[in-house]
């Protein structure tokens, strides 16, 4: 199979005038006229000819270079490539290019097409058999790759956040916070005025939505502006008015789930497997409610990365704790697999691939899959540190399971769960031999079915032949006959298998609660670097451990017995990591700003965007620290500023908003527009679902028979439900309407940033989807049951509720000149005619519908 | 150009408007999509995929294979399998003489339009995996779709319309991905039209039609939306407004410009006869055609039809049979149609499966998947007509000459449509991504 060997070369052949130490010794040998020609003749024109595109300098200077081997220089090919030295003069059956050209499946077959004839593979062993004599002078072309570790030590981002002193500023009055102070002083210094502060009640919406994802109702609005219109002119007293209100805010669970998704996006959180095998991850909701948990009760950041690296590992003081570190491992179980891998190597590297690229981006804002081929292209990550960690994840084992699907494709179990609860102890492991039994006992029927299958088509292609004229009918009728026999023989066996099924279901012991998540492998052990990614091209075993980069001289080794997760969840949250403090709280400021002080949010290396504010970046990053991790301090902390407090406006200078004069408009992401336009509407039940409620615990995994067809039950239609968007479920592929229309984060791979496209595909859903009109209708059906209200107050009701704000004269005026006709509704000739009542009904469904579907709605400014 | 006028006399009324502020939000929108130069002259302006999904043998249609029809019935190389000779006889077709197997009479008689590739391979063999490498160059992450690459390459020539249809689309095990963006703007996903795994005659878009309102009140109540939305971009100077208000307009003209396309009511006997589309077995997948000729003419820059149920492991006999009535008259049809109409030469019509059969099975109406030789056709769009490139072996197990890898059909079809592979790129985390990532050679036999 051909990986994706992503090979890159920046730099170019550099002559520099040394030859290669193991080019001297042929050079200063004779070699004989009678080589020179057999060389001549023979090697060079099948070398220039099937070789040169990708392995010479050439290929270097094009950046076609495959392997980092040069075959132009006698050099280049005595010094190797990636899998090691290519001839070894004199030793044919030591030489790797000869075992290409034979196409042997230890190395990468060349060339990779076509195999060379016989007679050419002949002539190289003959030639390299007697001493390889090759004229071609000169250096092997040199490549260059990224930055080493030594040169990694000097770049900003991997140098830990230092302690900076605020700077002072000209305007001291208009700050309330160092973190004023570093956006005031970039401001003086590019001579850019800050706008000024947005009005009230825009910026109790801003915060509304930034800390709950929900607009505020209208009480809260008309409490909070008159708060701050009576401490007017009173900078300390509004200032307190508003550490209330935000308090307030943080205290709510809603800011557990607001936030709790801004993670899951970077988690790629997902409720199935996607990819070929779209199974349900039936569990996956305990992953999905602990995050929501742990930024409700405001978890340290620190613990709450070490408990889904190694939370199994951690000691606890209670089955709860227990059951809750087990559950944060499910951070690295959730990823898509593909079962359908047949090769279990290839499928358990792959898996580890994946958690390792997680770990790297949504912890370190890195990206290390590169690393599994070659060494990194720009970053100082060398294809050893991927193999270091590799090792770690080889030696944990990914407990992903879901039930028994009777998928044979992989050699992977689809039993492997952790189980949870106040009994998990107990009936653990009666619970897990019964799924594993299931698992069993449903391959086996399934075994069974299709074996029944292959006669029954067996026996219709007898009788197509029976009636063909030609056709031998004693023996053709003979066969017929037996086959038919076998076939009642598979239905009583079939019917066997599914009986055993159905009893041993009937007869389940009790279940304990089931979590995806990590445990450690009976034993540990390092991983051998997988040349160019290939699990079939092994080199030197690597001791495990993390990135060089991010270690320091005191780090602990890795304990031979364990598989080092609790070293790496160390390391990753140790002060004097460089990049894990300043990664997240460039995200907090993402999400509160819709634009990070780095823009490339998953990519603080060398290749990234440089920090507008690298001091307020590092302030805020050793703050965070200071303050035990706490992620609300450091919410609370950024929004209490003035810099969070600024109008949103036309600028006159800096269009990108990069010093931050004013606040960026930004757009409602698709759970916090879902639910605000369930708010308004009346339809969103704010509690969170039960366990039983979990939306996939409607489905026994046991026995939908999804796996005949391996698709899920659902339409990206019927994934509705009353709740928060939060918890609708995210099967990947089959997502709920809205959601890729609107950039939901894919939830195929960690997303620290999503996009904000603007696509008619959105326009249309506004314009006609079914649940537009039904959510439009309940709102306008609630405006029209308040009897104590005149279209009027109707008007001005539903403008508090949708925009926190109350309409213009100009605007209300519009809205009743369109409110004052009955609607114009396409009529069913087959129904009764429409009441003057239903048409008023729909008119404000139209309304209501206009409000949802109007940038005020969606932008929050 | 039409299109260049439209979009400059739109920036110069937002440049009035609002200072030039507001046009970034639309060129952000309307730039993405609008018609772009290619890097060098193009053969073909777009592209017609008829994706037969399953993988259709090709020694039962393209690849003619006497010395598997001689040993027929001898030991295969699968473990307890037998040689399987074609049961159906090819034919030399056309001045070209290129041979097609009788179950396509008519697609047969446009010979000398097809190129026929006979030594394609793949490098899996199961069908997520190879449909994906198919439609996106990877089987193993989310990259874009060939149809989101060549609208970011080309853009489109009809404002109203989307620029990359998927008619019949693959749903299920992961299909959405065939056609996605990844992580290209989303201008450049596909739109799709039905769902292969519920078919119906006359498939559309989601949310296309206002079944409530009249036209008139929906044009009322956009009117309202609109007013507030003006304000609102001119009391934020938030230039997505802008843009927003620019996609309603398109979204109300779509919901005009989509159904007048797909509408096929008022195409005459003669052209629904021809394209096999006025009943019978080849009914659908001719009204898909049709409505595929349609979107191209009226400047959808890359339309896919997908055709099912080519996994022929049993009953390969009456399923060839079936599918090939279903596609025969359709397709000839399809070409016939572009020709008369003078848009064969800059249409690129792709026809062929995510792998090819194998030549030997266990049973004796079946095959197994086999990516390691199988063949697909090209027509238009500047190939070579009437020509077959490659081959393989002397059973069709496996390509052995003119070997055509999915990375080198990609990198030959854009440079088709005036696109180096190596430089259409787009910057994603860190890197350039390319369509045929690290590999592909243009296949420049092949060009006409």
């Amino acid at each position: 199979m051909r990986r994706t060997a992503e090979i890159y070369v920046i730099c170019i052949a550099c002559l520099f005038g040394l030859l290669g130490e193991a080019g001297m010794s042929r050079a200063d040998e004779k070699v004989s006229e009678k080589e020179l020609e057999f060389f001549e003749k023979k090697i060079r024109p099948v070398l220039v000819a099937q070789c040169y595109e990708c392995h010479s300098a050439e290929a270097v200077t094009r950046g076609k270079l495959k392997g980092m081997l040069t075959v132009d220089t006698r050099a280049g090919l005595l010094k190797g490539g990636d899998s090691g030295q290519a001839i070894v003069p004199g030793k044919p059956s030591e030489s790797l290019l000869l075992k290409a050209l034979r196409h042997d499946a230890s190395v990468s077959a060349m060339p990779p097409k076509e195999k060379l004839l016989a007679a050419v593979i002949a002539d190289f062993e003959a030639w390299i058999a007697a001493g390889a004599a090759d004229p071609r002078d000169g250096p092997a072309a040199v490549v260059k790759r990224g930055l080493s570790i030594d040169e990694g030590r000097k770049f900003w981002s991997f140098v830990p956040p230092q302690r900076v002193v605020p700077p002072s500023v000209k305007r001291a009055d208009w700050v309330r916070d160092d973190i004023d102070r570093f956006v005031l002083t970039k401001l003086e210094e590019q001579g850019i005025e800050p706008l000024g502060d947005t009005q009230p009640h825009l910026l109790l919406r801003r915060l509304s939505f930034d800390l709950l994802g929900l607009p505020p109702a209208p009480e809260e609005v008309a409490e909070f502006v008159n708060g701050w219109n009576a401490a007017n002119a009173q900078p300390d007293r509004q200032q307190s008015w508003l550490s209330q209100t935000v308090d307030r805010l943080l205290s709510q669970r809603q800011f557990g789930e607001r936030w709790g998704r801004h993670w899951l996006d970077v988690a790629r959180y997902a409720d199935s497997n996607g990819r070929d095998r779209n199974v349900y991850f039936y569990h996956a909701w305990r992953y999905r409610d602990y995050v929501i948990e742990s930024f409700h009760r405001d978890k340290p950041f620190d613990q709450f990365l070490r408990e889904q690296i190694a939370g199994d590992l951690l000691p606890f003081a209670s089955p709860e704790q227990r059951d809750e570190q087990r559950i944060a491992t499910g951070f690295l179980a959730l990823g898509a697999k593909s079962f359908e891998e047949i090769k279990p190597e290839v499928f358990r590297m792959d898996v580890i691939d994946e958690q390792i690229e997680l770990v790297s981006r949504a912890v370190l804002g890195l990206s290390v899959g590169c690393a599994r081929c070659h060494d990194h292209k720009f970053d100082p990550i060398p294809t050893a540190d991927y193999y270091a960690l590799a090792g770690i994840f080889r030696s944990t084992q990914t407990l992903a399971g879901y039930g028994p699907k009777g998928i044979k494709a992989t050699a992977y179990s689809h039993s492997e769960l952790q189980p949870v609860g106040p009994d998990a102890e107990r009936l653990g492991p009666d619970g897990l031999a019964y799924l594993v039994k299931l698992q069993e006992l449903t391959l086996a029927q399934n075994t069974a079915r299709s074996d029944r299958y292959r006669i029954v088509r067996r026996v219709a292609d007898a009788k197509l032949k029976l009636a063909k004229p030609a056709a031998d009918k004693a023996a053709l009728e003979q066969d017929l006959a037996r086959m038919e026999t076998e076939v009642k023989d598979w239905d009583v066996k079939v019917k066997a298998h599914e009986q055993a099924l159905q009893t041993a279901m009937d007869s389940a012991p009790p279940q304990p609660g089931w979590a995806m998540g990590l445990r450690e492998r009976e034993s540990s052990e390092d991983c051998r670097i997988h040349i160019r990614g290939e699990t079939t091209n092994l080199g030197d075993a690597v001791p495990r451990g993390t990135l060089q980069i991010i270690t320091f001289t005191d780090a602990k080794p890795v304990d031979v017995k364990s598989s080092g997760r609790l070293e790496l969840a160390d390391r990753l949250t140790r002060r004097d990591n460089p990049l894990t403090a300043r990664v997240f709280v460039n995200r907090v400021w993402l999400h509160l700003f819709g634009r990070g002080l780095v823009t490339t949010p998953d990519d603080f290396g060398v290749n990234g965007v440089r920090p507008s504010h690298p001091e307020l970046l590092d302030h805020l990053a050793v703050r965070f620290m200071d303050d035990g991790w706490s992620i609300k301090r450091l919410v609370r902390a950024i929004v209490l500023n003035r810099t969070y407090r600024e109008a949103s406006g036309e600028p006159e200078k800096d269009p990108d908003n990069v010093f931050l004069s004013r606040m960026k408009p930004r757009r409602l992401e698709v759970e916090a527009f879902r639910d605000a336009i369930k708010s308004v509407a009346g339809t969103l039940d704010l509690t969170p679902p039960s366990s039983e409620q979990a939306f996939l615990a409607k489905f026994n995994p046991y026995r939908e028979d999804e796996y005949r067809t391996f698709q899920p039950l659902f339409t990206t239609t019927n994934l509705e439900q009353s709740q928060r968007s939060v918890y609708l479920p995210v099967v990947r592929g089959v997502l709920p309407e809205m959601f890729p229309l609107f950039d939901f984060a894919s939830p195929e791979r960690s997303v620290a940033q999503r996009d904000e496209s603007i696509v008619p595909a959105q326009s249309l859903f506004l314009m006609n989807s079914p649940w537009i009109v039904e959510q439009s209708r309940h709102a306008a059906s609630q405006l029209l049951d308040e009897k104590s209200l005149d279209d009027a107050g109707r008007v001005h009701r539903i403008y508090q509720r949708a925009f926190a704000r109350s309409p213009t004269s100009e605007e209300l005026t519009r809205s009743l000149r369109y409110l004052a006709e009955p609607e114009s509704v396409a009529i069913d000739p087959k129904a009764a005619p429409p009441t003057a009542e239903q048409l008023r009904l729909e008119r404000w469904t139209s309304f209501c519908q206009i409000l949802f579907a109007s940038g005020e709605f969606r932008t929050l400014r | 150009m039409t299109m260049t006028n439209q979009l400059l006399s739109r920036r110069q009324l937002l440049q009035s408007v609002s200072a030039g502020f507001g046009y970034v939000a639309f060129a952000g929108i309307a730039a993405e999509v609008a018609a772009k130069e290619p890097h060098f002259a193009a053969r073909a302006k777009r592209i017609i995929f008829l994706c037969m999904r399953g993988g259709p043998s090709h020694v039962e249609t393209l690849d003619e294979k006497p010395r598997l029809s001689a040993d027929h019935g001898k030991p295969g190389r699968t473990p307890n399998s037998k040689l399987l000779g074609s049961r159906w006889k090819f034919q030399r077709r056309g001045e070209s003489g290129l041979s097609i197997v009788e179950l396509l009479p008519e697609t047969g008689g446009h010979a000398d339009k097809l190129c026929v590739l006979r030594g394609m391979h793949t490098d899996n063999e199961n069908h997520p995996q190879a449909l994906e490498q198919l439609h996106t160059g990877s089987f193993q992450f989310v990259r874009p779709s060939l149809g989101a690459w060549t609208l970011y390459g080309l853009g489109t020539e009809n404002q109203n319309l989307p620029g990359f249809i998927s008619i019949n689309p693959l749903s299920a095990l992961g299909g959405l991905r065939y056609y996605s963006n990844a992580f290209l703007p989303a201008a450049y996903s596909a739109t799709l039209l039905g769902d292969a795994n519920r078919p119906v005659k006359n498939p559309t878009v989601g949310n296309l039609a206002n079944t409530r309102l009249s036209t008139a009140a929906q044009r009322q109540q956009l009117d309202l939306l609109q007013a507030m939305n003006r304000d609102i971009a001119d009391q934020t100077a938030d230039p997505r407004v802008e843009g927003l208000i620019e996609s309603y307009e398109l979204a109300f003209r779509m919901q005009d410009a989509m159904p007048k396309v797909m509408d096929l009511s008022a195409e005459t006997k003669e052209t629904l006869a021809l394209y096999g589309a006025a009943g019978g077995p080849s009914e659908t997948f001719g009204r898909q055609c049709l409505l595929a000729r349609r979107f191209a003419e009226a400047g959808v820059r890359f339309i896919e039809i997908t055709h099912t149920e080519w996994d022929h492991h049993g009953f390969l006999t009456s399923g060839m049979t079936n599918n090939c009535q279903q596609i025969d008259r359709p397709i000839a049809g399809l070409l016939t149609d572009l020709e008369q109409r003078g848009m064969l030469h800059e249409t690129l019509v792709i026809w062929g499966g995510e792998f090819g059969r194998t030549p030997d099975d266990p049973t004796t109406d079946g095959r197994g998947h086999n990516n390691k030789g199988y063949s697909m056709w090209l027509a238009g769009g500047g190939t070579r007509g009437g020509f077959a490139h490659g081959a393989t072996d002397e059973y069709g197990y496996e390509a052995i000459e003119g070997k055509v890898h999915i990375h080198d059909l990609h990198g030959t079809l854009l440079h088709l449509l005036g696109l180096d592979h190596e430089k259409l790129t787009y910057r994603h985390g860190g890197r350039d991504f390319r369509l045929t990532d690290v590999h592909g050679r243009v296949v420049s036999e092949i060009v006409g």
